[in-house]
């Protein structure tokens, strides 16, 4: 029996792809597991793989075109199936059951009704469905869909429509919720764009979200529900604004976990200068004696696994229970993760196990994930998951900085340039020596400030005698 | 205990009050000799005299602006205005003077003067006669303003608003002067500025004083028959506001609707909304909801009137936005 | 006319036997010509700490009506006596002996002034010398006047009806006030209920920048009481022994028979309505005709016909207001600007609940 076929979150944070290329046409017999086509996510270039044997009768998302996670992209089935009535359903209803709920109780002429012509032009969906906000500035809470449907009766509905001449919110965007609800949110890790609002507007009320966290459906992290159609670009811009670009891919996943690292992790930070004199001087030495060049960040990275582990706490993870409770999650193996600046934004490769592995190798599976971030093929398993975190501005020149704890680790490590400064010396006497600042950012919930402190000290100590590192 | 209406009550106090204290006066039109438009000062010429008990001209500019003068010199005039309507005449003596007085001086002179009389529509009285003006007091430091919604409050904030040595609006309605309840045959005293929860619930509240309160707890009975616990808040004062209770029914319920029937716009109401938005914020599960008068000079025609005004079934039917049910 | 139908007082006349002017001895005399100087010295000053931006907003000066203030107030007795007067205020003020210090200092809006700060120029009160303000709000005090006579009336009676009222209140306001709806009900309560009240209409010809002969029905302001059964009076607003004698009358009137009593007490202005008034609707003719009637010197020509006052005496007593002028400008800047936390003193008597 034919079926829809569903774009997926093929990364963790992924809430839209963008069709990259099908590597099976329509009429096309596949198996499970089979790579159908690959999707641009937000980190990454990655597979969609068959979850079954089936034949693809119709692909419905073209390459280039986007599907946020839950829209259709293809119809598969058995050769020759009639399969009509599923496009008419997915196009009227592309916004999944919510809406086309409301979209049926509004219009009950728009739920069958194919919209062939759009699918046959090949554009996807969810941009053909891209109708203005229903109703506009005049639309009431109550019925917000009415108003349109019937000039636009394949406009699905949306979800959050701007109500009361408001700007209207993008998907990706916080949707309605009353104070209450972000309350209520706050305390049971409910993710709010994952939760449908059941008031005017589609407004987030208090009972959706304890119904969010009963059933478990919206915790940070979760899949996206059934989208919404990006609003129109009605909002206007001001007249000095020469671009606006929207945030999504990449971007919108930084903002959005950065944001709610520093918004609910609360951080605080310790700085400590060390003389790196000696850690540069060994490495020099070692790169000169291999003939290859081991960086600065896999030093580094090394000596915090060997600071991590003499320290286990920071070695940990905040963790918010569904049921509003939430542990601390200690881990045994040290993974390191180093943020790096690619053109379309940040990522965060993991050195696994560094505690066990030598410098070289760390330095060595850097390079490899490094080059797999830049050729787009990072996976989600080799960016995610660390418990600490390094960031290194040197290279610009930067002295000191704060950084952002990049979940789920519950501190993070920014390191400033090594510059010749001078100093006093014990026996009062000015010298010269190798300065950097290491600034550790830790999350409050997990680490108090002398235990990051002595975790600090420790590094110090491993960074000015790199030979205490074997003790 | 007894069972006394609201109209008796408040002849009660005022019978008590210029019993205890020979400089309290009674002055109005037609509170000796014809004991009172709505008969509030039934019998009390008969009891103290024309000199405690005086018949003005129809004059309310003039006698609002002696009452002042005779409490600057330490008397403590209850003034009877016939109804709010016509106190309008007196606003210069009540905003300028009365309220201002002290403030002026530098804190030299006390004004203990109480105001009182009929506020709010009633029946078939058209514009000038039907119009609830809470907000024309409550708008003005310097005034307290009281609004007395059942006998028992009535009697109570009645005294209390004699004995305080600032002036005090007294908001009473014609509709509420026969409406009965029981009030405690020991002399007590009601607050001023403390609100009374006349009803406790947890599903949604309604705040609200004076004669609405009779609506609002009927609407709360509706509700409750549908399996809403809705909470009734009485504010008694609106100047000052309680606002700590305001807070309290807010944050507890996370959905509040207000009920003043005066005009929506710039009135106690839309002002106890903003404080319950400001303090209750987090707490909110809904905008505030506010049912006001409707914002029409009164219509003479039954219906018309009664559409102007809050009515059981606004108060559900905000209840129920508020609570996102369908009406 | 009302002094037609009503016996009118009799006019100002040199008293009865050697060193007495207006049945006044001299150091009576030398009290009143003090009280009217201290008044004159004390609004020039005003008006030079005005143009100093010591003193903001409305300040209206009393320079050129000192007879009426000094005169009228010299026939109280401020014991039972009550004076409430409009925005027109300082001299009152002064004449009923309030401190000049606290004045000035209110005029600078200084937390020592009479009304810490609070009140300004209009609104100068001292409950302990029965003075109960200056009014900003034209004709607004006549009512409140009304009913502080209403409460002496209501203790006398305390004793029995027919029993005489505690003191009597006057009530000072300029020819502005009188076609307001406030002196029209007063006069009629006032009357009705046989108050202790004393009119007093200051008819210092301008209304702001209006004649009185623009607005008026009646040239005779005092005739105006005649529609209300009460005494109507007019009387020389130069001539603080005329002013003085006439309000004595009044007063006796109203404690004995419980007649209210209007006198419209003709005077003038010499300075504007207000600082602001550039008094482009007079001219300095008619301001000059006045000046030559000027009811201080009148005052102190006639003492010294009458062997009253010396030049020796009149120079030390203008040295006297002066310096107690200079006095109270230092005071007054010396004074410390109000406490942020004053803000919200004395709005109410008794505290709020919450």
């Amino acid at each position: 029996m034919a079926e829809r076929l569903l774009m997926m979150a093929l990364s963790p944070t992924m809430e839209e792809g963008v069709l990259a290329r099908w590597r099976v046409a329509e009429g096309e017999a596949f198996k499970a597991g089979q790579a159908l086509c690959e999707v641009e996510t937000d980190k990454a270039t990655m597979d969609y793989e068959a979850p079954k044997a089936a034949v693809l009768l119709k692909i419905v998302a073209a390459v280039g075109a986007k599907a946020r996670v839950g829209e259709p992209i293809a119809v598969i089935g058995a050769a020759g199936e009639d399969y009509s009535a599923l496009l008419g359903k997915e196009t009227g209803g592309s916004a999944g059951e919510n809406a086309a709920h409301a979209a049926s109780t509004a219009s009950p002429a728009s739920g069958a009704r194919p919209s062939s012509g759009t699918v046959a032009s090949g554009r996807p969906a969810a941009v053909s469905a891209a109708a203005p906000p229903p109703g506009g500035a005049d639309a009431r809470p109550a019925a917000p869909v009415s108003a349109s449907a019937p000039t636009a009766p394949v406009a699905p509905a949306v979800p959050y429509p701007a109500a009361g001449g408001h700007v209207p919110v993008a998907p990706a965007a916080l949707p309605p919720s009353s104070p209450l609800a972000r309350a209520r949110a706050l305390k049971h890790a409910v993710d709010l764009r994952l939760v449908r609002g059941s008031g005017p507007g589609g407004r987030v009320v208090e009972r959706d979200v304890l119904e969010a966290a009963r059933s478990g459906t919206a915790r940070f992290g979760a899949p996206p529900p059934l989208p919404a159609a990006p609003g129109s670009a009605a909002a206007g811009s001001g007249p000095l604004v020469d671009e606006e670009r929207a945030v999504a891919g990449k971007r919108a996943v930084i903002a959005r976990r950065l944001s709610e690292s520093f918004f609910t992790a609360p951080h605080f930070y310790l700085k400590r200068t060390v003389d790196v004199g000696r850690l540069l001087a060994a490495r020099a030495a070692l790169n000169a004696a291999r003939g290859e060049k081991l960086s600065l960040n896999a030093y580094l990275a090394k000596l915090s696994a060997v600071a991590l582990s003499r320290h286990p706490a920071l070695n940990a993870g905040w963790k918010q229970k569904p049921d509003g409770s939430a542990v601390v999650e200690y881990r045994a193996r040290v993974d390191v993760a180093l943020a790096v600046a690619l053109p379309d934004g940040l990522v965060t490769p993991v050195a696994r196990d560094c505690g066990r592995k030598g410098v070289a190798a760390i330095d060595a599976e850097y390079a490899a994930l490094i080059s797999k971030a830049r050729a787009g093929s990072l996976l989600p398993e080799e960016y995610s998951g660390a418990t600490f975190t390094i960031s290194n501005l040197g290279s610009f020149g930067v002295e000191e900085f704060t950084a952002i704890i990049n979940p789920p680790g519950s501190a993070i490590l920014a390191v400033g340039a090594a510059r010749k400064e001078p100093f006093v010396k014990d026996d009062g006497t000015l010298g010269v020596r190798d300065a950097m600042t290491l600034t550790l950012g830790c999350d409050h919930r997990v680490v108090d400030g002398a235990v990051g402190a002595a975790f600090l000290a420790e590094l110090a100590a491993l960074i000015e005698e790199p030979l205490a590192a074997l003790l | 205990m007894s069972v006394i209406t609201y109209r008796e009550a408040l002849n009660r106090a005022l019978d008590e009050e210029l019993e205890r204290d020979g400089s309290v006066f009674l002055m109005g039109e037609e509170v000796a000799e014809y004991d009172g438009a709505y008969k509030v000062s039934k019998g009390l010429l008969a009891k103290y005299g024309a000199r405690r008990v005086v018949d003005t001209p129809i004059t309310e500019l003039g006698f609002t602006g002696l009452g002042v003068g005779a409490a600057m010199a330490g008397l403590r005039p209850v003034i009877e205005w016939m109804t709010h309507n016509f106190a309008l005449l007196a606003l210069d003596q009540v905003i300028n003077e009365a309220a201002k007085m002290r403030s002026m001086s530098g804190g030299q002179f006390k004004v203990p003067i109480v105001f009182r009389g009929p506020n709010g529509p009633a029946e078939y009285l058209a514009a000038q006669h039907s119009q609830a003006l809470a907000s024309y007091w409550a708008h003005v430091p310097g005034l307290k303003v009281v609004a007395p919604a059942t006998p028992a409050d009535a009697y109570g904030l009645l005294k209390s608003a004699i004995r305080d040595d600032d002036p005090v609006v007294v908001l009473e309605a014609e509709m509420a002067y026969s409406w009965k309840g029981e009030v405690p045959d020991e002399e007590y005293l009601t607050p001023i500025g403390k609100a009374d929860l006349k009803r406790p619930g947890s599903d949604v509240s309604i705040i609200t004083f004076g004669k609405p309160l009779k609506i609002a707890l009927e609407a709360a009975e509706a509700l409750a028959a549908e399996g809403v616990s809705a909470e009734v808040l009485d504010l008694r004062t609106v100047r000052p506001l309680d606002e700590a209770a305001i807070r309290e029914t807010a944050r507890k319920t996370g959905r509040v609707v207000v009920v003043d029937e005066s005009w929506p716009v710039a009135s106690v109401g839309s002002h106890v909304a903003h404080l319950a938005a400001r303090d209750a914020f987090d707490r909110l599960d809904a905008p505030v909801e506010l049912v006001s008068g409707e914002d029409v000079p009164m219509p003479y025609n039954h219906g018309l009137e009664l559409a102007a005004q809050p009515s059981v079934a606004k108060i559900v039917a905000a209840a129920h936005r508020a609570l996102y049910k369908e009406s | 006319m009302a002094d037609k139908t009503y016996p009118k007082p009799s006019a100002p006349a040199p008293g009865a036997g050697p060193g007495r002017l207006g049945g006044l001895d001299k150091a009576e005399l030398l009290d009143l010509l003090r009280r009217m100087q201290l008044i004159r010295s004390f609004e020039e000053r005003a008006g030079q700490m005005y143009g100093l931006r010591k003193i903001g907003g409305f300040c209206h000066l009393y320079n050129g009506q000192e007879a009426v203030g000094v005169g009228a107030v010299s026939a109280l007795d401020l014991e039972a006596d009550y004076v409430l007067t409009g925005y027109r205020d300082h001299g009152h003020a002064l004449a009923c002996g309030m401190d000049p210090k606290a004045i000035m200092a209110e005029l600078f809006g200084k937390a020592n002034g009479s009304s810490r700060g609070k009140g300004g120029s209009m609104h100068l009160f001292d409950a302990s010398r029965h003075f109960l303000g200056g009014n900003g709000i034209v004709g607004a005090q006549i009512p409140v006047a009304t009913g502080v006579a209403f409460a002496q009336a209501y203790r006398g009676r305390a004793s029995g009806e027919g029993a005489k009222p505690t003191g009597a209140t006057l009530c000072f306001f300029g020819d502005g006030a009188i076609h307001q709806g406030a002196f029209h009900e007063s006069l009629n309560l006032a009357r009705i209920w046989k108050l202790p009240a004393v009119y007093v209409v200051e008819n210092n010809q301008w209304g702001m920048g209006t004649s009185w002969k623009r607005v008026s029905s009646l040239e005779e302001f005092h005739r105006m009481a005649d529609g209300y059964g009460m005494v109507g009076v007019d009387v020389d607003g130069m001539d603080v022994l005329a002013v003085r004698e006439v309000v004595a009358a009044a007063r006796a009137r109203a404690l004995d028979e419980g007649i209210p009593t209007l006198i419209e007490a003709e005077t003038y202005r010499y300075k504007g309505h207000s600082m602001s008034d550039p008094q482009k609707y007079r001219s300095r003719e008619e301001v000059d005709e006045y000046r030559s009637r000027d009811p201080i010197l009148v005052l102190k020509d006639r003492m010294a016909a009458a062997g009253l006052v010396t030049e020796t005496e009149w120079e030390a007593m203008v040295k006297e207001t002066d310096a107690l002028v200079d006095e109270s400008v230092a005071f007054a800047e010396a004074g410390p600007e109000p406490a942020p936390g004053a803000l919200y003193e004395d709005v109410y008597a008794t505290e709020l609940a919450l």
